[in-house]
């Protein structure tokens, strides 16, 4: 279980000041097998919070992995892929199996193995030269293949056209353990609906929605309509802003 | 005999051989200026034993040698400095390595062996520091033997 509690992020003394955290508050509780979508704008705090998760960030509150705080005794525990990448570009695919193997004990070689084979990407080439829709690919794989139990993803499919990111949803949930977690980031509300078995809403540093896929199914609300309602988000907005630029000639 | 791996001593991915090149040149031109600066203090202070009569050199019998650490002077400084440029200028490039082109710092940072990305951002540029530092005892041995080689064992305090 990740338990998140009362966990409060500034970066600064004036964010602090004016009392506009990156993170205020938040607790979350996330349980082995969930496949968790966590949604926002930009600048709501998703990165944040998991960079809190993974311990990159100071923070105040509490953060910890059944019952333990994250340290290097469990940080193996969590996997991390993100749109800013977090591989060696000089490296190979090949360089990385090796690295992973040496520093990650529970590294996943046969998924591993599957995943390059199925994505077509290359064992022998040194990332700086894969497309960005290729790397993209490749940090996901290492998250999925690190051995880690929580699996934390921001943004992994920026880049990714359309056919690819299906792709890997189909993938992702063919191959995942029942006991391996994802706390997916991402803006494709729509795309990950199908995917997700929970929806945790962030706006502002702070957890404002948090529903399961099937008490949306039970309601019968769609995924992004739960996130309008949430935000409170007003469907004639783009309407009313064209009326008072153009003064309402259309 | 096994071969040592560097490539397990630095961040993963970074050109070793364009180090280790950078490093023989700075040290082969630091060694080169001691070798000169040592090498005109020492024949300075070794023609001063000799009075000139005719054409002729002939030693002073009152003459006595600079003592070694005098002659020695600053002629080792650029060896030193070579190894603080070594320390000063390859750890502060092996952080920003992991920023360049990725993020992998967020890797090395996830390692559940918490002192490999310290470990391999310090330990080439501290070997490198401490080869300089050697390199400078030899030539000091070296311009030891070279003093008591041409000086007259008579000028020798």
């Amino acid at each position: 279980m990740l338990e998140i509690k009362n966990v409060c992020k500034s970066y600064s003394l004036s964010q602090r000041l004016r009392g506009t955290p990156a993170l205020q508050q938040v607790d979350l509780m996330v349980g082995p097998g969930e496949i968790v979508g966590l949604f926002g704008e930009n600048g709501a705090g998703k990165t944040t919070l998991m960079k809190c998760i993974l311990g990159f960030l100071r923070y105040e509150g509490e953060i910890t992995l059944d019952g333990a705080p994250v340290t290097c005794r469990n940080i193996d525990r969590l996997s991390f892929a993100t749109s800013e990448h977090s591989f060696f570009p000089n490296l190979t695919a090949e360089m990385h199996r090796q690295f992973y193997r040496e520093h990650f004990p529970r590294f996943i070689d046969k998924r591993f193995t599957g995943l390059m084979d199925f994505f077509e990407l290359p064992m022998h080439k040194a990332l700086r030269g894969f497309s960005t829709g290729q790397k993209n690919q490749f940090e996901v794989i290492l998250a999925l293949c690190q051995g880690a139990d929580y699996i934390l993803m921001d943004e992994p499919f920026a880049g990714n056209d359309v056919f690819n990111r299906g792709d890997f949803y189909k993938v992702l949930l063919g191959i995942l353990e029942p006991n391996e977690t994802i706390l997916l980031s991402t803006h494709l509300i729509e795309e990950v609906s199908n995917f997700i078995s929970r929806a945790v809403l962030i706006r502002k540093g702070q957890i404002v929605g948090d529903v399961t896929s099937t008490e949306l199914e039970d309601r019968g609300t769609p995924l992004m309509d739960y996130i309008k309602q949430t935000y409170h988000y007003s469907a004639d907005r783009v309407s009313r802003a064209l009326d008072d630029i153009t003064g309402g000639e259309g | 005999m096994k071969q040592l791996d560097l490539t397990r001593y630095a961040p993963p991915g970074t050109n070793i051989q364009e180090e280790l090149k950078r490093l023989a040149i700075g040290l082969a031109g630091a060694a080169a200026c001691a070798v000169l600066i040592y090498g005109t203090s020492l024949r300075s202070a070794y023609d001063s034993l000799f009075d000139r009569f005719g054409g002729e050199w002939v030693l002073r019998p009152d003459a006595v040698m600079l003592p070694f650490d005098v002659i020695l002077g600053y002629s080792l400084l650029f060896i030193y400095i070579a190894a603080i440029v070594a320390l000063a200028s390859a750890v502060p490039h092996h952080i920003s390595y992991y920023m360049g082109g990725s993020k992998s710092i967020y890797l090395m940072r996830r390692l559940p062996q918490r002192w490999e990305w310290f470990r391999r951002d310090i330990t080439l540029p501290v070997a490198e520091a401490v080869i300089c530092l050697l390199a400078a005892q030899l030539l000091k041995l070296l311009f030891l033997g070279i003093y008591y080689w041409v000086t007259p064992a008579q000028c020798l305090l």
